[in-house]
């Protein structure tokens, strides 16, 4: 159960969470790559800013390098300067303070000074404390010599903030240098350019840094940090190695962000940018999230569904299972009782069918072997009966043969001695002597006649000869042959078609139509008596028809008179003792056939028989 | 599982060859470091250094001894009492044109912390402001030496008749400048500013780098016989120290912190403020952390001659500092 349970779960699951690990890995790319756009193209942002905000700074200052009126007021300075007390040489300072205080009044920057050629003297600045300090060995006095300078961002010590100074050369109108015009530049630009971005987000944070690891620009999670820290993460030192690219690494705060760094080598800045990575993956861990959860739920719809349908299936197949055992012990009545319209229904089905099925065939099998069992007994007794029968017949024949026989010999006795006493004392008898003596002379005689007659029908079987192919026109010959006396004395005629061969007792088949004609001719009406002899084939036999036109039978007496002895007339009106019609019926039945008639009271009678094929035979023989 | 198993055996057979580098590890050198003051956040670098374990690291054990108003840092680096010494610039060459050999490797201020301070409303501003005004700038001890000399040069520098100026000496305390007594106080940076400052002063700041005295504040200073007997030991030891500094500065909070296990005033923040006054010494935006220019020396050479502080014999083949260590920790920028 727990297999099954186990095999339907995963086998359910697989697809989901294959389904699952590739949408979320396939979102967790893209988040990843539009993240790290996104930095890098707010680098080359910020880059593109600072640039522009750099080179504003520079024009602003060589445009008011290039004012006619700042050079030819200076000009007049430097020869008040040198003549001149420094008193004069303030008062000669004011047109050019209130000349650069509109360049400062705009913003860019927090002081214009101009610095002297050979010492690096602040000669004249808009911020007057600045006035006489000697700034020989700053860079920007070197270099704004020869052209228009940049200096790195630095501390000022006086000002104790950070500073950005501006340089370039201020020539007279021969194009000979006379002063280094400077200028302070105003950082909160700068800054504001760094934190343009940050608003759209918790944690971007965007910030510079000098090639000394300081920062340069505040950063968003730090006050006064500008030139006052510095920073040793993992994505300033791969800027300062000149790199640009995007990395996963810790902070200046620890905290684990995603950062762009790109080195700028004409300022000698890192350009940062970083988030936090717990900001950067909020759509991917929500991502992750609801994958998981919607996962789960999908987890537990599918346990409950396998858990549902294996118990379902469990059920039906337990209940096959017992339906099987039970059908195994016999018990075909037995119901599965599944009622599911699923395949476990159509096999339940087929197993209710296949029970049905069985039990009849059972049923019929119990039948036909009750059936042949009693068909065995009945053909047992049938044989019992047979044999019983066939020893009986044969006492009987026997009997009847051994009592005819043997009671012919005192019968002879009797018969003789009482003849005797009526030829001898016939004359010593009174009429009732002589009455009673003819009396026993008669029955005498008539038991004699009754019993050779017996003798003659048990003769039938014990006496028969073999079966062989005989000619039935011979035998009917020999048959008139023996009735010609009484054929003559009746003026009867005989007529017959031509007979076939048969397989038979030549004697018998004589003695047969004998017995039929002999009848024919004993019990004919008014006319003479005219007898017709046919045959016909009926199947494996011949049917022999003896047709008279006598007196006829009455049809109520049809077993009648094939019984022996049995009489349908008095001795007085039709002489015999019976035995004619019982030795034709079993003459015809030895012979494997049957007899019967057609009659009605003086219509006359058709007697038939049948016999076997004697070709047939002999076929069937060879 | 039969992956498992000789993963096992690996890790097993690795073992051995990972404990058994046991083997010689030459017991540390011992170092000792003369500070020029007392334990305060002046120094904070050197304790980073030491309680991060990079001295450690560099197979040393270190030991600071506390520098003062009557300690001669440069004699206990030539009496061999310590090994490495935080000096000021100027006693450096003047030990050096006294023949001892020092010699400089690296910078921990490389811009001076002097500063002579006005009231904000005393209207002095500038140098040429201190005609006729009283200041207290003298002094004799090693440590505050360069509040006299830099007042001096920076006044032969400009070209100011120094006649009428009052020259007093300098006051730790300030109680003069406080009562108005004293119109102009040397005083430094990462100390007396912040202490005044907190008191809520406004300040006028004549720094003496705006009139052409470029003065290193605090020097590492070790012997030549060092550099060239052990360079070894040398550059490990500044090493150490400069990556201790590049944490205090990195990370002033941190290095306050620690400063607190060492420091003499715990005053936190006393030791704060001056941590955040010192760090734009320490970190000029020019160069890296202890980056010295051969200029610079020049300058102050110019400065003490200029002063008949050093004899002219000093040599100028810039024996009195070398940029070795320097170069082979940052490479040559």
């Amino acid at each position: 159960m727990s297999k099954l349970l186990l095999v339907l779960f995963v086998i359910s699951l697989l697809p989901v969470v294959i389904m699952s690990f590739l949408s979320y890995s396939q979102a967790r790319d893209a988040i990843y790559k539009r993240t790290i756009n996104h930095l890098l193209s707010i680098n080359q942002l910020k880059k593109m800013e600072i640039e522009n905000w750099i080179h504003v700074n520079c024009t602003t200052l060589e445009i008011l390098s290039g004012n006619p009126f700042l050079i030819n007021e200076f000009t007049r300075y430097i020869r008040v300067k040198d003549h001149k007390e420094n008193a004069d040489l303030e008062y000669v300072s004011i047109p050019f303070v209130k000349c650069l205080m509109p360049v400062v009044n705009a913003g860019h920057f927090l002081e214009i000074f101009i610095l002297d050629k050979d010492t690096g003297q602040v000669l004249i600045s808009t911020d007057s404390r600045q006035e006489r300090k000697y700034l020989d060995n700053r860079p920007f006095f070197l270099k704004g010599k020869e052209g228009t300078f940049v200096s790195s961002v630095n501390y000022s010590m006086t000002l104790r903030e950070p500073a950005m100074n501006i340089s370039t050369p201020l020539k007279d109108h021969h194009g000979q240098l006379i002063a280094i015009l400077g200028g302070r530049v105003n950082l909160s630009p700068l800054s504001k350019i760094m934190e343009s971005t940050s608003e759209l987000s918790q944690s971007l944070d965007t910030y510079l840094v000098n090639s000394f690891n300081f920062f340069v620009t505040e950063p968003r999670f730090g006050d006064h940090y500008a030139l006052r820290k510095s920073v040793h993460t993992k994505g300033v030192d791969l800027a300062m190695a000149q790199k640009s690219g995007v990395d996963f690494y810790n902070d200046y705060r620890d905290v684990p962000v995603i950062g762009a760094y790109e080195w700028i080598p004409e300022r000698e800045f890192c350009l940062m940018t970083e988030i936090d990575q717990q900001e950067a993956f909020e759509p991917i861990l929500t991502l992750k999230r609801n994958t998981m959860g919607l996962g789960a739920v999908v987890c537990f719809a599918l346990i409950l569904v396998s858990w549902a349908s294996s118990r379902g299936l469990k059920h039906s197949l337990d209940r096959l299972i017992r339906c099987t055992q039970e059908i195994g012990r016999g018990n075909l009545d037995f119901k599965a009782d599944i009622r599911t319209k699923d395949e476990i229904g159509e096999l339940s089905d087929a197993f209710v069918l296949m029970a049905g099925q069985l039990k009849d065939t059972l049923v019929s099998k119990h039948d036909l072997e009750k059936e042949v069992e009693e068909r065995k007994k009945v053909n047992f007794e049938l044989q019992e009966a047979l044999r019983e029968l066939g020893q009986s017949n044969k006492s009987l024949e026997q009997f009847a043969y051994v009592a005819s026989h043997d009671l012919q010999e005192p019968l002879r006795m009797v018969s003789s001695y009482t003849q005797l006493l009526q030829e001898r004392y016939d004359s010593l008898l009174d009429e009732k002597g002589k009455k009673y003596i003819y009396y026993a002379v008669d029955g005498a005689a008539r038991m004699q006649k009754l019993i050779n007659d017996l003798l003659d029908f048990s003769r039938v079987t014990t006496r028969g000869q073999p079966f062989n192919i005989t000619s039935s026109q011979e035998a009917l010959d020999m048959a008139l042959l023996n009735l010609s006396s009484a054929i003559i004395e009746s003026g009867a005629t005989v007529a017959n078609d031509p007979l076939p061969q048969v397989k038979a007792d030549k004697t018998q088949m004589a003695l047969l139509f004998q017995n039929l004609i002999s009848n024919a001719i004993k019990f004919r009406g008014q006319d003479s008596p005219r007898i017709e002899v046919s045959a016909e084939e009926d199947g494996h036999f011949w049917r022999f028809t003896v047709k008279d036109n006598g007196i006829g039978i009455d049809s109520t007496y049809k077993d009648k008179i094939f019984i022996i002895f049995q009489r349908l007339h008095t001795r007085q009106e039709y002489p015999g003792t019976g035995i004619g019609l019982a030795i034709c019926k079993r003459i015809v039945e030895r012979h494997g056939g049957n007899i019967w008639f057609e009659s009605a009271i003086g219509k006359g009678t058709v007697f038939y028989f049948t016999i076997e094929k004697g070709e047939l035979i002999d076929a069937q023989e060879k | 599982m039969q992956s498992r198993f000789i993963f096992l055996i690996m890790i097993a057979m690795t073992f051995p060859a990972c404990s058994s580098p046991k083997k010689d590890v030459p017991p540390p050198d011992h170092v000792i470091v003369q500070l020029k003051w007392k334990h305060q956040a002046q120094f904070s670098g050197f304790y980073v250094a030491e309680e991060k374990g990079y001295y450690r690291n560099e197979n040393i054990a270190v030991q600071f001894l506390e520098g003062g108003s009557d300690i001669d840092c440069a004699s206990a680096l030539i009496s061999t009492q310590a090994q490495f010494a935080v000096i000021a610039p100027e006693d450096v060459l003047i030990k050096r044109g006294e023949n001892y050999p020092l010699l400089a490797i690296g910078v921990i201020y490389r811009r001076s912390a002097v500063v002579f301070i006005s009231h904000g409303d005393s209207g002095i501003v500038r140098p040429s402001d201190f005609k006729g005004k009283t200041i207290a700038t003298l002094g004799a001890g090693g440590a505050v030496r360069d509040f006299e000399l830099q007042f001096k040069a920076m006044m032969t520098h400009l070209d100011i008749d120094m006649t009428t100026i009052s020259l007093v000496p300098y006051d730790p305390e300030y109680k003069g400048f406080i009562d108005g007594s004293v119109d102009v106080t040397a005083s430094y940076l990462t100390g007396g500013v912040i202490l005044l400052e907190k008191q809520g002063r406004a300040l006028n700041l004549i720094w003496p780098g705006d009139y052409g005295v470029n003065f290193y504040s605090d020097t590492i200073v070790t012997t030549r016989e060092m550099t060239e007997q052990k360079p070894d030991l040398v550059f490990r030891f500044l090493k150490a120290t400069l990556k201790g500094w590049r944490d205090a500065v990195g990370g002033p909070a941190n290095a306050v912190d620690i400063t607190m296990k060492y420091a003499e005033v715990k005053d936190r923040k006393l030791q704060t403020a001056m941590t955040d006054a010192m760090l734009p010494l320490v970190n000029t935006g020019e160069d890296q952390i202890g980056w010295m220019k051969g200029d610079d020396w020049h300058g102050m050479v110019n400065l003490l001659l200029n002063q008949n502080i050093i004899p002219a014999t000093i040599p100028d083949t810039d024996d009195y500092y070398t940029m070795t260590f320097l170069k082979k920790i940052y490479g040559n920028n």
